[in-house]
Parts: structure tokens; sequence; C-alpha cells
């Protein structure tokens, strides 16, 4: 028993609390499992459970287009797709919430494939231009099948993931923390598991390149597409469970812009950026409406956040953030805290370039 | 500091923590929020028809339950419904959980009010609602009563139950052109925005139409924000159109209207424009709508007697005409006369009272149908409830053509309708370019 | 629903090639959108900077055109003057204020941009509500082309945007500047090595490109419901309309306008009941176009991107 709680803690002192920026992802999680306790007011968790939402599918699209780079400006298309799907066979087939979302978010992935197929001949902007098409085209679908997909109004009644607001919270929080986590595993370079990491950096570096060395890129690419519109699909699953109601909102632009903006105010490519970008912008600016005055200007406080933090922070707010508190040791490359003199490892200094006041 | 970051938190929370007002409707006080667009009409007339009411009950003394006297608070909530769908679902959570409201009124985007429904049950809370209009919402009440009872529409925006009135839209028109310029057997084209509420009026209108001699020449059906009709318009001109019936709610209307009234397109324009019936409209059309006509639901036509003060009050007051928004106020008497009968505020006991309410508000006569009707809790429409109102455009004015008096040929209680006709009603008047372009031709 | 037979009818009777008045109306829609591609397709060109405030800059000058002739009373040749010299100056202090120091990164750009356009968006739902709005023409009056009826400010506006782009024209093939910005388009790098200041010559286009969306906000307002989210249905047309003529191409964002046009314009008048699926209809053309071609009818394929 002692041995592995030693070894846990070796692994929790060094692995977690030594790298200031895993510490805080680790505090976060914590204090999200934590906020139930704090309050169970309904509006809070409801406004925490779709911010939950809106980061599964924030970082499903960075797992597309920042990790590959091509550009998707239509993601809602895989959260309007699975919803409609699981409204569909809720109302009408009586499926469980545990079963629809998964076929739902298989539809959605369904629809990555076809959606990835004129990605392969498209490039950079062409690309981003398409696939804002999309949603915009099944708008219009919807709209031409008033009976069957309810129209400007939607699908109505679908039931609730659970009657306890508290038990929806851990729910949707479980599943976002899950995918999530596999999204960051799967995008780790160092990984020895699994190559798709670094895969689909090369992929978005140098394609050419890539196909050189070998790799059947748009194996890759047409993965990318799937799986970034399956999670983005249980996240569109879980939205219509919650909201109770699909409608042609789920498809919307501005839906698919947000999954942009939030990730790129984050942090591209981090995944992580996207858990940040969407919980700052979303709930923040929701609980602003609280106060008369800022209810007004709420909308223009995040356009301004934003185009501040695009123009000093460019790779995002966590880049900055972890640019200011780590720095790699010149000689070992390990993470260390910034606000070290030596290396946690091996005692190199870690700041060669700051002037010491007690001479050379 | 690695530990400071929990604080730092915990500070976070308890600053949002504080920033929920404190508890419940102090002893006196009845809370009623109103859930609307804000930025938008819908809301500005939503919250002024209701600050009107909650005023005027105050000023005489509040709504009383078993002696007691009580004061009614509004609380404001901005759905902001035109951009996001889950705002308006937590906007209106956070009425009933944070702010505590004991009753809510407003609502404007179907596609928010069906999910908004589904609170309603969660927490007992009664909504009437004035700005929606999918027939959906009342459909639903009759299907799983227990769950939805808590819904009423207090407002005549039901698109299906509008057929009456809709049909006056077109036997006013259809009327005047048989008897002034000798048409028979009018062509009509019907320009229809493409929504499901506005599908479920398609059939209703093409039936009319030919019940009134009429014969339809063309189905055209746009989308709310087409920048321009123009197509639409000529090609109805090309069917040779007498008349067209235009419906839309969004900023389509708008042009239509300025293009039919600038480029004096040689047919009637009738129809029902949900945006048509304020000032506003004649402004943004920069006068070109004149002579259009639309059904619209509010007037000052003294219908009750609660109409006219209530309109100069609110014109007064707000510089503008109250719209089929406004109808918070109605809704917000309505609920006072419910519960002062009631005695109480318990929802349960009150979903029976409201079932029961035969009150005359500044609007209409609100009778509600009953829970084994079609549209249970929806507002009825008809011949000595909600007639609704055909008005046009003249000189900057929007003036009641029709009730008329006379008995409304397409519908079910057509003689029913016989004799009704409010003050100030005034006979309808062809478009002068249509009386010149059609008096020659046959 | 309807009985079939008489929707079919209705279908049938509406296929009478009404050519006249699907070439008049896509003539119309597509200037419109021609005059604000060029813009758009001009400032990519130069700077890869793909704006998508472009159709917010031309909603700017449609309110300024409204807010200063019914608050005003101003004449509207004045007040269309003004409007496009607010709106240049607006897009130059937000080009040098948000986009010049991050113009390398297209992403971060691209972001800003669709930024400022909600920023734009929210100021004026603020200062506007949310009412719609109209502006008076500024010729009215119609007049009957054998079947076709167009109004006077109809005509105003095909022509000025013909005129518009014969401007664009004679800048970009006469003028020094015009050299400048077609070389810059080519190839950046060269143009820099032979003297050209790029930057200035890239804040010279914003300000241009400006002039163009402000130009048609104007010159268009009057035909428009004016109202806080009119920038969004256009931005969607204008970037089918650039994507399928070929990005980078100014021919191509003109020529893809006017077709886009036309198509809307024929799908109303041949479909009547599909009137509300004309955005889509011109999103799958667009589809259709590329598909044939990846690089749209007249793009330019750019070495770094093939592969």
């Amino acid at each position: 028993m002692k041995p592995f709680i030693r070894q846990i803690s070796w692994w929790f002192r060094n692995e977690i609390l030594a790298i200031p920026w895993r510490f805080i992802s680790f505090a976060f999680i914590i204090l999200l499992f934590f906020i139930p306790l704090f309050t169970q007011q309904p509006y809070i968790l409801r406004v925490l459970i779709i911010t939950n939402i809106f980061v599964l599918f924030a970082a499903s699209w960075d797992f597309l287009s920042g990790y590959t780079g091509q550009f998707n400006l239509g993601h809602a298309l895989f959260l309007g797709v699975a919803a409609y799907t699981a409204a569909l066979l809720n109302t009408h087939l009586g499926l469980q919430p545990w079963a629809t979302i998964p076929m739902g978010a298989l539809v959605a992935l369904i629809i990555g494939l076809i959606v990835a197929l004129p990605a392969l001949r498209l490039r950079g902007l062409y690309l981003a231009l398409v696939t804002l098409s999309f949603p915009i085209i099944l708008i219009g679908i919807v709209n031409a099948f008033p009976d069957f997909l309810g129209g400007e109004v939607g699908i109505y009644g679908v039931e609730p993931l659970t009657s306890s607001r508290v038990l929806a919270y851990y729910m949707v929080l479980l599943i976002m923390l899950i995918s999530v986590f596999i999204m960051w595993k799967l995008t780790d370079i160092k990984s020895k598991l699994v190559r798709i990491g670094i895969i689909l950096h090369a992929i978005r570096e140098d394609e050419i390149t890539a196909r050189a060395s070998g790799i059947d890129t748009t194996r890759y690419k047409i993965l990318a597409f799937a799986i970034s519109g399956f999670l983005a699909g249980i996240a569109g699953g879980l939205y219509v469970h919650f909201v109770q109601v699909a409608g042609p909102s789920t498809l919307a632009i501005s839906l698919s812009f947000n999954a942009l903006l939030f990730t790129i105010f984050g942090g591209i490519m981090t995944i992580y950026g996207a858990v940040v970008g969407t919980y700052i912008l979303y709930p923040v600016i929701d609980f602003l409406r609280l106060n008369p005055f800022m209810d007004q200007i709420r909308i223009i406080l995040m356009a301004l956040m934003l185009i501040f933090v695009m123009l000093f922070m460019p790779g995002g707010l966590t880049r900055w953030i972890r640019d200011r508190i780590e720095v790699d040791c010149p000689r070992c490359k390990i993470i260390n805290i910034s606000s070290r003199r030596l290396c946690r490892v091996c005692s190199a200094p870690l700041h060669l370039d700051i002037k010491r006041k007690s001479g050379v | 500091m690695r530990h400071g970051k929990w604080s730092v938190y915990g500070v976070l929370i308890s600053v949002l923590l504080l920033t929920i007002p404190t508890q419940v409707a102090a002893a006196g006080k009845i809370k009623i929020g109103v859930i609307s667009p804000m930025n938008f009409m819908q809301g500005r007339d939503a919250w002024d028809g209701a600050t009107l009411a909650a005023e005027e009950i105050n000023k005489s003394g509040g709504i009383t339950v078993k002696g007691v006297k009580y004061e009614i608070e509004l609380v404001k909530a901005d759905s902001n419904e035109f951009a996001s769908v889950p705002d308006a679902i937590s906007a209106f959570e956070r009425l009933i959980t944070l702010d505590k409201v004991n009753f809510v009124v407003g609502g404007f985007r179907s596609e928010a009010t069906l999910a908004q429904q589904e609170l309603l049950a969660q927490y007992k809370i009664i909504y009437l609602n004035t700005g929606s209009a999918a027939p959906d919402l009342t459909a639903r009440v009759k299907q799983n009563y227990d769950k939805y009872k808590y819904y009423f529409r207090a407002n005549s925006v039901n698109s299906v139950l509008a057929t009456p009135p809709v049909s006056a839209t077109l036997q006013v028109v259809m009327d005047k052109l048989k008897t002034q310029l000798g048409i028979q057997k009018p062509n009509v084209g019907l320009i229809m925005q493409k929504a499901r509420y506005i599908d479920a009026m398609v059939d209703p209108v093409q039936k009319i139409v030919a019940a009134l001699g009429g014969k339809v020449v063309g189905l055209w059906r746009p989308s709310a924000t087409a920048p321009t009709l123009v197509a639409e318009l000529s090609a109805a001109k090309e069917a040779n159109a007498h008349l067209c019936f235009i419906t839309f709610d969004g900023p389509a209307g708008v042009i239509t209207d300025k293009e039919w009234g600038a480029m004096k397109f040689p047919f009637v324009n009738t129809g029902y424009n949900s945006e048509a019936q304020t000032k506003q409209h004649w402004e943004a059309t920069n006068g070109y709508c004149e002579y259009s006509t639309n059904l619209g639901w509010i007037a000052r036509s003294n219908i009750t007697k609660a109409n006219a003060p209530f309109w100069d009050e609110y014109v007064k007051r707000y510089n503008r005409f109250p719209s089929v928004y406004s109808a918070t106020h109605s809704a917000i008497n309505v609920l006072k006369v419910a519960i002062e009968k009631a005695g109480t505020m318990g929802s349960d006991i009150l979903v029976g009272e409201l079932e029961k309410i035969d009150y005359p508000t500044s609007y209409f006569r609100q009778v509600f149908y009953q829970k084994d009707q079609k549209f249970a809790h929806d507002t009825i429409i008809g011949a000595g409830h909600s007639t609704g109102y055909v008005m046009q455009w003249i000189k900057g004015e929007l003036k009641v053509v029709w009730p008329d008096g006379k008995p409304l040929q397409t519908s079910e209680d057509a003689q029913s309708w016989r004799g009704i006709r409010y003050e100030g009603t005034v006979d309808y008047r062809l478009p002068p370019w249509v009386v010149e372009y059609w008096k020659d031709k046959k | 629903m309807a009985p079939p037979r008489l929707n079919i009818s209705i279908i049938i009777l509406r296929r009478y090639p009404l050519l006249q008045n699907i070439v008049a109306n896509g003539l119309i829609f597509g200037g419109t959108y021609a005059v604000l591609a060029a813009g758009f397709a001009l400032v990519f060109g130069v700077a890869r900077i793909l704006n998508m405030a472009h159709t917010a800059f031309y909603m700017v000058a449609a309110y300024i055109i409204y807010a200063f002739i019914s608050m005003l009373g101003m004449g509207s040749m004045l007040v269309s003057v003004l409007a496009i010299i607010i709106a240049v100056i607006l897009a130059t202090v937000c080009y040098i204020l948000f986009i010049d120091r991050v113009k390398q990164h297209d992403l971060t750009v691209m972001v800003i941009t669709i930024a400022i356009g909600m920023l734009f968006q929210e100021i004026i739902l603020l200062i506007f509500k949310g009412d719609y709005h109209g502006v008076e023409p500024f010729i009215k009056g119609y007049l009957d082309f054998g079947k076709v009826r167009i109004t006077y400010q109809h005509i105003f506006i095909i022509l000025s945007s013909l005129i518009a782009l014969g401007l664009i024209w004679v800048l970009l093939a006469k003028t020094t500047m015009g050299i400048a910005i077609r070389a810059i388009s080519q190839d950046r790098v060269a143009a820099n090595l032979m003297g050209i200041n790029v930057s200035r010559v890239i804040l010279i286009t914003v300000g241009v490109s400006a002039a163009f969306a402000a130009f048609a906000g104007a010159v268009v307002a009057p035909n428009l419901t004016i109202y806080p989210q009119m920038w969004m249905p256009p931005l969607i047309t204008i970037l089918a309309a650039v994507v399928l003529g070929g990005l980078g191409s100014l021919k191509g964002a003109i020529i893809g306008a006017f077709l886009l046009g036309l198509v809307e314009s024929a799908v109303v008048f041949l479909v009547p009941l599909g009137g509300y699926l004309r955005e889509a209809v011109a999103l799958v053309t667009m589809l259709i176009v590329l598909l044939v071609r990846s690089e749209g009818l007249f793009g330019i394929a750019f070495e770094e991107e093939k592969l």
C-alpha cells in the first residue's frame, strides 16, 4: 500500500504540481466538480451545462481545424445534424438519450465523411468557404420539409437527459472531460501509443512532405473529420436533450463562428484552449446579463476582448499565459515553472538572459 | 502562487453569487416577469404594455388576495431570442429561479417558447404568452394537459385560429373589386413567406379565395430576409393578378410594401404582415405602403371599454401606437381578475380560474378554449371575442376598414359577424393606380 | 396541402420564359453583389485579407444615410458622399489599429474582421435598436421596359455599379497605384523588391475597398430594409461569388456575382414555391462550380497551395 501511495504522490508532485499549466488544469477540473456543492441554483447550472456542451463543440473544432489546418467554417453542421437526428429518434421512436446521442453522433460522423470528400480536393480558403455553405444549405432543406423537420420551429418535446439538474450537470461534465481528454491525448506529439498526433501536425505543416514520407494523408484527413464530427455530434445530442428543442438555431452561422472564436481566443491547436476560451467567453458573457447596463454592451465587450487578445496574444490566451508561467530548461528541455532559477531536474540555470544584481 | 488559484476561483464564485438578487417577492408584492427581445420592437412593446398595466393596477390598490393587497413588481428579462434560443431559455429559468417571479408574460419566437414550455411543468409557473404564433403551442396543451396546462396564449395570434379575420382581408378587397370595378372573379396572387406557421395558412387561404369566387394565379414562398421582392411582384403582375395576399413577419415585409407602392404594381396589396401595424412601418417604407391593408390585432376601436383609455394613455406616454406585442397589458389584467376570483396564487387553482375567465381587456373579450378543445388555452377568435381588424394605411394613418358590419361569408358563423362595426371604421379604398389600370380592362 | 393539380399548374404556368424579368432582376441583384464582391476581391488579392466585415461597412453606410437623411434632412447626394468618406476613415482606422499588426496571420485577421463585423452590428443595435428603417429613393418613379417594370433607382443602381466597376478597372489598368496593386497581388515579394511600398499600397487598397462597399451601401440603401443584421445575407452571397469566380481574381468575382444574381432571380421566377431557397441554390451553384474546377472559374491557383 505504502509504495503505491508514494508512487502516486511522486507522480502527482512531478507531473502535475511542478508543471504550472497542468496544475491549473487539474485545479480547474476539481473546481468544476465542486461547483454543485457551492450552488444548486438551476440557472447557474444551466449556463454551466451549456458551457460544457459548447466546450466539447469548440474542442472538436480545434481537433479538426487547429490540428490538420482544414478550416471548417460550418462546424454547426455536425451539431445540428446530430441534434435533429437525436430529436427525431426520441420523439418518433421513443429512444432514450443513451441511444439517441450515440446514434446522432454517428450520423454526424457520416456527414463528416461526406464533407471530407470535397475537403480532399479543396485547399485553404476555398475549403473554408465551402464548409460555410453546408449548414446554410441544410437550413434550406429543413425549411423545405416543415412537416417532418418542424420548419422554423423545429422538433420539440424532446425528453430531458435526466430530471435532476445536478445529475445532468455531472453527466455532461464527465462526457466533456472524457472527450476532451481523448482529443488531447490523440493530438499529443510525444505519445508513443498513438501516432495520429504527430501525423496531424505533419499534415498541417507540410502535406507534400508528409506524403513523401509515406503517410497516407487522405486517410488521416478523413479520420480527423470523422472524429471531429462524431464528438461535435455528441455535443449536439447532449444539447438537444437538455434544451429539449432541435431547431434551425442549431445550424446557425453564429454557432459555427462561436466554435471558431472561442477556440482561437483560448488558443488554437491546444484543445485546452477551447476549454478556456469557451469558459471565459460564454458564461461570463451570460452572467453579465444580470446587470442591466452590462446587458446592453456585453457583445460589444466580447468583440473588443476578442480583438484585444488577437492583437496582443495572437496565439491565443492560453499560449500567452503558458509562455509567462512556464519555461523550458535549455539543457534538458523539461518544463519548469518560470519563477524557478534552476531546473528541477538537471539544475541548469533557466534564465540565461536575466542580468543579476549581484554581479556577473 | 499555486494555492492562490483556489482563492481566486473562490472569490470569483462568491462574486457571481453576490450578483444574485436576494430572496423572493417581499411580503405584499407579486412579481411578474416580462420576457421578450428587449432591443427590438417586440420587447419594447411588451415591456411598455406591462408597465402601463402594473402602474394602473398598483395605483388603484393592487391585487387583493383574501383581503391582503399586493403590489405588482415587474421584472425585465431580455430573451435575446433573435440571436440565441438557449439564451431565451436560460433567461426564462433565471426569472423563475433567481428573480423568483410568480408569473411570466411575453414571449415571441415560437422555437424558444416551445422550449420554455418545458420549464412550466417543472416549476409550476403560469405563462401568459402574448407574442408567439405557432399553433403547436396550444395543440400541445390539449395533447398533454397535465404537463403544459400552465401555458396560456393570451393573445389572438394563432395562425390557424386567425382564419376568419384572414378571410376578411380578402373579402373586403374582393367585394370592392366587384362593386367598384365589376371584377366578379378576381385573380389572386399569394406571396406568403416560407414559415411553418404560415404553411398552416396556405390551404385555408386558397379555399377562401375559391369560396369568394376568386382564382389563385400564383403562390410564391420567399424567405423573411429576401432583399428584394420585385421578382415576385413582377411575376404576379405577369399573371394578371387583381390582388395579392401578402404575408411576412421579417424585413422582407417592409421591402415588399415599399416596392409595391414605389413601382405602383397594378394589384391590391392585402394580407397579414405582423410588422406593418406600427408607425415605424410607414417611415420604413417611406410612405409607399399607403393603400395596403393588413390584419392587425389592436386599434382604437372601443371594442371594449378599456380599449380607448389604454390606447390614449399608451400613445401619450410612449409616442407610438400599441402593437400586438403590447398585449402584456391585457394579460396582466387577466391575471389580476383570475387571482382575485380565485383568492389564491396557487398555480393549479389559478389554471382552473383562468379557464373560466370571461373578461373584457383593453384588447378583446378574453375567453380561453377549454382543455378538451383543439387549441386548449388559446384565445378565442370570433365575433364577440377577438375579432382582429383589417386596417388600411391612408396618409400616414391606419384606418380600420373591417369589421364592417357585414356577414363574413366564408366563416362557419358567418351571420354572427353581421352588425359588428367599431366606431371610426371607414370604407375600404382601392389604390388609385389599381383603379386606373383595371377600369379599362376586363 | 393544396390540391396537387393546382400546384403543378402554377409551376407550368411560370415556365413561360420570363427571361426578360429573370435577366432584368438578375442584373439588379448582380450589380449590387458585383460592386461588393469586387471590393472584397480587391482587398483579398492585394493583402490576402479575408475581410468578413466588408458588408458591415456596407451596412454602416446605409445607416449613415438613413440617420443623416431622416434625422438631419440633408440631401441624398451629399449624404452619400459623406457616408463614403466616413466609411473609408472607419475602415482605415480599423485596419491601422486592428489588422496591420497581425496581417501576416490570415487566420487571425479573419477572426478580427468577424469581431469587427459583430462590433458594428452591436453598436448599431445600441444606437438604433432593432427596428426596420428605410430611405427614400434618390430618383423616384419607374418605367416599363417591355414586360419588365423597374424603377429609376434600379437603373441608377445598375449604372452606378457599372461606373464603379469601370472606375476600378481604370484604377487598376491605368494608374500607377493600380499597377502597384496588381503587382502585389501577383507576387508580393517581387513587388517589394521592385521598390513598391507594400504597406502603403495595402492601406490604400483597404480604403478603396471600403469606399466601394460604402458606395454600394449608399446606392442600394433606398432599396433595402435597413436593420442591424442586414450585413449577413450579402456576406454569404459575396463569399460564394468570390469563391465561384476564383479567389484572387477580380474578373472572377464580378462574373461570379452576376452569375449568382441571375441564378437567384431564376429560382424565384421558375420555382415560385422555392423562393426561400434562393440563397441555398446560390451556394449549391458555387459547390457545383468548385466540383468541376477547384480553383473557381478564373481562380489563380497559388503554387504553394497546390498539391
